[in-house]
């Protein structure tokens, strides 16, 4: 579908919500929205004013108050202790949220548009088990990437965030595909299309908002980790951002100006990553594909 | 459930069987990879939790004399015993807060026209942020002296509610060591062995900071999950209803509600998954609080194995919540995914 | 609007701790060594570098990785470090605590003796025998202290105490310190400063008034289980707690450690009870003088010094053991002892490092360390007990804060000591 189309079926749609739901509703919803923004921000807000101040008068008396002296060294000293780090979490965690996604689309469909003897039971025991707090399986979990030879290296990490996103990302798009009628893949089966001919012909290009919230999870929850981050990587140097963010707290002492500051550095990839899978929130990409 | 039917092809069996048999087996490569990651490692903690004196270095699995005097201790354990009651707590009041309120910012961010990106970026951004640091700008916000309370007093709220209550208006949010209600008698009676509870069975007050806390910080994917559902419901659905009349309303309850439960089912399991887990957010923000008002079975688990250094207790406190889903979510899941199938 | 003076404070700091970057007599071990320890920022990783570039320098070829993890006071630390084991992925040095912690480490056999070392360095000659003893299991010593903390300081501010007209000093009664107290509130000054959203201050603060009522002799039997916790001086203390907790500052659940010490700084409330590193917090980032703007007293015996000491071992496994041994060398060096304590705020274990370039504090501090009675705290993993220990006390405090109830503290305590 080329751009301008999915725009006129976005307009199109948009017109078809102004008709139905008056516009006293939207006002109202309007005005709902935006008493909830300072809501929202409020803790940006902290937030910014503290990376801007100095050591002393960064802390929670003083919140609220703007900086006094206005200072750059929380960012600088943030900056030039995440910043190694980046690259790192780059190279982990994109292929791990392509891969746990293609996956769990993947497994999502099969599950979705399948019926075999044990596939509820092989989902629900794929979900249950994420239950358990992820402290008390750390030892087993670095013996194993010790056997497979990929401990202290990024795609072991990769490995780790991909497994154990697999359930979550199967879940999302399986709950997706039940609502896309089943006559669709039928009708590609007619026509002689296989598993995955009909999966990357018929089920992906109507996916796009499943990939969006799958992204989305799955970058957050991969860039944010700690635990597997810390456990498994052993080696400063190639160790995630959010270990040199923890790190950024001294056991005992801590700068908060630096700290906040590097919260909100450590963020932004994940708040551009956001922005790019927020542009595919567009109505209507399951228009056309019944006929 | 309403089906719309827009074909008139008759499913063809054979190929269908075939195809379910190919299906299950292109399936399995997950599900064993993460059935290793997930019930082998259990399978070990398990070994773990029985043990008498297992430690990293010298993994000695051997058992004592009695191997689930660690599981009966536990429960006899006051902390232990607050944690289950501050997990069913929080996740319950979470799921509520966040799931019904991340549906209604998600139906009005859908109707919105320009600003529907600006809306859609600051629910969402919250999201993007470390939970260690939003524990602490939290932990600042409800500061009894110099947080939120402040808003109260600037706003007038607090001199309305002196001039009519005659106290001060000071909520304690994370400092307070009161718990509303008490349950402890009923369920004393209604659970089998009951006797053993020591800690009061109501809700501690200091857990709805902890509570608001989350739902800020995770709201905006339940909205995300509730927008993709929404501009996933194809136009023909919707154009159908207008032409049938159908007011705003109408059209909610009857085509946009069900389509949307299964992806629904998904954010909740979803957050359910983040709440029983949760650690790093309320370690940084409260910590245990007073009388382990705010303790977690994540942050039990944590001290038990690498502070205490007892690897078995750790172990059995995991074991034992992943028990607890089972016996609660599993039914559930197992109910809900036969359902939504349905289609 | 934005001033040079934080950059320049940065750039200051920085070249004090490179100046304070010793030269030791120059060794031979090169290669790679791990260092692991949970101090990354501040003035713990200032005093780490100082050890770190000592090492290096002493010894070309020598590199040193720096693999530090933050939080949990040390506690994610330990998360890691025990995957490590398990893993048999071990680090050349790490971190650790005298007392029941380090036992643990014994247990598993994963440490290197060290006993050859403190006799051909001489050391067993100037560390206090008591401090050996406790890093000493079946007559083999194993690990080197990099400086010893106290933690039973009260700090107390200047400015509160002359509103209040009061004047702490010495060794504190309670009677005398309640007087003080309760001036202080009339005045309107909320008496003890308290940030215990981590339990362990507020277990501090009880620890400091046990070992107040029962003395270093006392102190030592509780936790060797000769003395059971139902005793009169714990019952004493416990009831002081109670009512110490009546004159904290409102919020204090919702503070941590750095929060109290800087209301202290501004004077909102009168004392402090915490380990000495709050004398770095309060003069490098509280800019506040030692005598003018604060002054310190103790509850209870001043001579009696509760312990906490911040230790390095080497592990058995490592690769490079001459690195390992390099490092352990440094870190006992006098003269890179004096720098880290600079930064770091403890008092120098050995008793041939000259004080006098220390803060007025710091040479009060290694004097008793030097002549006054020392007991491990139990609350930073000190004592020679379980890890479990020191746990289930941070629990019954928990607990204590919550019910109040003498008895089933006393009843928590004496369970958990004899069931580790």
């Amino acid at each position: 579908m080329s751009t301008d189309t999915l725009e006129k079926v976005n307009s199109r749609a948009h017109k078809s919500a102004h008709s139905r739901f008056g516009s006293r509703s939207r006002r109202v919803q309007f005005v709902f929205l935006c008493l909830l923004v300072p809501l929202f921000t409020m803790p940006f807000y902290v937030m910014i004013m503290a990376a801007f101040k100095t050591p002393q008068f960064a802390e929670v008396t003083t919140m609220w108050l703007p900086p006094s002296p206005f200072s750059f060294d929380g960012l600088q000293e943030a900056w030039s202790k995440l910043s190694p780090n980046f690259l790192n979490s780059f190279t982990m965690v994109v292929p791990a949220v392509i891969i746990s996604s293609a996956i769990g689309s993947f497994n999502g469909y099969l599950l979705s548009k399948f019926t075999f003897r044990f596939s509820n039971i092989m989902f629900t025991m794929m979900l249950v088990g994420m239950f358990i707090p992820y402290q008390s399986v750390l030892i087993p979990l670095v013996k194993f990437l010790q056997l497979v030879n990929l401990y202290g290296t990024i795609p072991g990490l990769v490995l780790v965030h991909v497994v154990y996103g697999i359930p979550i990302t199967t879940l999302i798009f399986r709950n997706f595909y039940v609502s896309i009628p089943k006559e669709i893949v039928e009708a590609a089966a007619i026509d002689g299309a296989g598993i995955l001919r009909t999966f990357f012909s018929v089920i992906v290009p109507v996916s796009i908002p499943g990939f969006v919230v799958a992204g989305i999870f799955q970058f957050t929850n991969i860039w944010n980790d700690f635990l597997f981050g810390v456990i498994t990587i052993s080696d400063p140097t190639k160790q995630p951002v959010t270990v040199a963010l923890n790190n950024l707290s001294g056991t005992q002492t801590v700068n908060w100006n630096v700290l906040m500051a590097g919260a909100l550095i450590a963020a932004i990839p994940t708040a551009m990553a956001y922005l790019g899978l927020g542009r595919y929130f567009i109505q209507g990409l399951t228009a056309g594909s019944v006929k | 459930m309403s089906q719309v039917k827009t074909s008139s092809n008759p499913p063809i069996k054979r190929k269908k069987r075939g195809g379910d048999k190919k299906a299950a087996l292109l399936l399995l490569p997950s599900f064993l990879i993460v059935s290793v990651f997930v019930y082998v490692f259990i399978t070990y903690t398990i070994g773990v939790s029985l043990a008498e004196n297992w430690m990293p270095a010298k993994p000695n699995m051997a058992r004592g004399e009695d191997p689930f005097a660690t599981y009966k201790n536990l429960f006899l354990n006051a902390r232990f015993q607050s944690d289950l009651r501050n997990s069913f707590i929080f996740t319950f009041l979470f799921l509520l807060v966040t799931v019904i309120a991340g549906f209604f910012i998600a139906l009005a961010v859908h109707n919105m026209g320009r600003s529907k990106g600006f809306f859609r970026g600051v629910f969402l951004l919250p999201y993007a942020l470390s939970f260690i640091v939003t524990g602490v700008v939290w932990r600042w916000l409800f500061n009894p002296d110099s947080g939120v309370n402040l808003f109260l007093q600037y706003s007038g709220v607090a001199a309305a509610y002196k001039s009519i209550k005659g106290e001060e208006l000071r909520p304690e949010w994370l400092t307070s060591a009161t718990t509303v209600g008490d349950v402890g008698a009923l369920l004393e009676k209604i659970i089998p062995g009951g006797e053993i509870i020591q800690v009061q069975m109501g809700i501690p007050l200091a857990l709805i900071p902890v509570i608001i806390a989350t739902a800020w910080q995770l709201l905006g994917f339940a909205m995300a999950m509730f927008l993709a559902g929404l501009v996933s419901i194809p136009d023909e659905l919707r154009e159908a209803s207008m032409m049938d009349g159908a007011k705003g309303s109408r059209y909610y309850r009857s085509i946009a509600l069900p389509m949307l439960a299964p992806i629904a089912i998904t954010t909740l399991v979803i957050l359910t998954h983040v709440a029983l887990k949760i650690f790093d957010l309320i370690y940084a923000m409260a910590g245990s609080g007073i009388g382990f008002a705010t303790d977690m079975p994540g942050i039990f688990v944590y001290e038990s194995m690498y502070k205490a250094l007892k690897y078995n207790t750790g172990a059995a406190a995991s074991i034992v919540m992943l028990a607890i889903v089972c016996v609660i979510v599993v039914p559930y899941l197992i109910r809900t995914n036969r359902e939504t199938k349905g289609h | 609007m934005f001033k040079a003076k934080g950059k320049v404070g940065v750039a200051v700091f920085t070249a004090v701790a490179l100046s304070l970057s010793v030269s030791i007599a120059p060794a031979n071990a090169s290669g790679k060594i791990e260092v692991f320890s949970w101090w990354t920022s501040g003035s713990e990783d200032a005093a780490l570098q100082a050890i770190i570039s000592a090492a290096v320098k002493a010894n070309s070829g020598l590199e040193v990785v720096n693999a530090a993890v933050a939080g949990g006071a040390g506690t994610n630390a330990k998360q890691v470090l025990a995957t490590r084991l398990a893993g048999g992925d071990v680090p050349e040095i790490w971190q650790t605590h005298p007392g029941g912690e380090l036992g643990q480490y014994v247990d598993q056999g994963v440490l290197a003796d060290m006993t050859a070392l403190y006799k051909s360095e001489g050391w067993d000659k100037v560390v206090p025998k008591d401090l050996v003893a406790s890093m000493t299991y079946d007559k083999k010593t194993y690990s080197v202290l990099t400086g010893v903390h106290r933690a039973n300081t009260m700090w107390i501010s200047s400015a509160a105490q002359k509103k209040a007209g009061v004047s702490l000093s010495g060794s504190l009664t309670w009677p005398t310190f309640k007087a003080a107290a309760l001036k202080m509130k009339a005045k309107g000054i909320d008496p003890i400063c308290l940030g215990d959203k981590d339990i362990w201050t507020a277990a501090q603060l009880l620890e400091a008034l046990i070992v107040a009522e029962e003395g270093a002799a006392g102190w030592t039997a509780l936790l060797d289980g000769s003395k059971k916790w139902t005793s009169a001086g714990v019952k004493k203390a416990v009831a002081n707690f109670n009512e110490a907790m009546t004159w904290v500052n409102k919020d204090h659940k919702a503070l941590d450690w750095t929060g109290a010490v800087a209301a202290l700084a501004k004077g909102t409330c009168g004392v402090n009870i915490m380990g000495d590193w709050a004398y770095g917090e309060l003069l490098v980032k509280q800019k506040k003088v030692d005598g003018k703007d604060f002054t310190y007293a103790t509850f209870g015996d001043s001579n009696t010094f509760v312990t906490v000491g911040d230790s390095f071992v080497i592990g058995k496994t490592a690769k490079n053991q001459a690195g390992a041994v390099a490092f352990a060398k440094a870190i006992m060096d006098p003269k890179v002892q004096l720098a880290f304590n600079k930064l770091k705020g403890s008092a120098p274990v050995r008793s041939d490092v000259s004080t006098k370039t220390l803060g007025k504090y710091q040479q009060g501090a290694a004097k008793v360390l030097a002549n006054g009675k020392k007991v491990p705290s139990l609350v930073h993993g000190q004592a020679l007990v379980a890890a479990a220990v020191g746990q289930a006390y941070a629990d019954a405090v928990t607990l204590l804060q919550a019910n109040k109830d003498v008895a089933k503290f006393s009843r928590a305590m004496d369970a958990a000591i004899a069931a580790n």
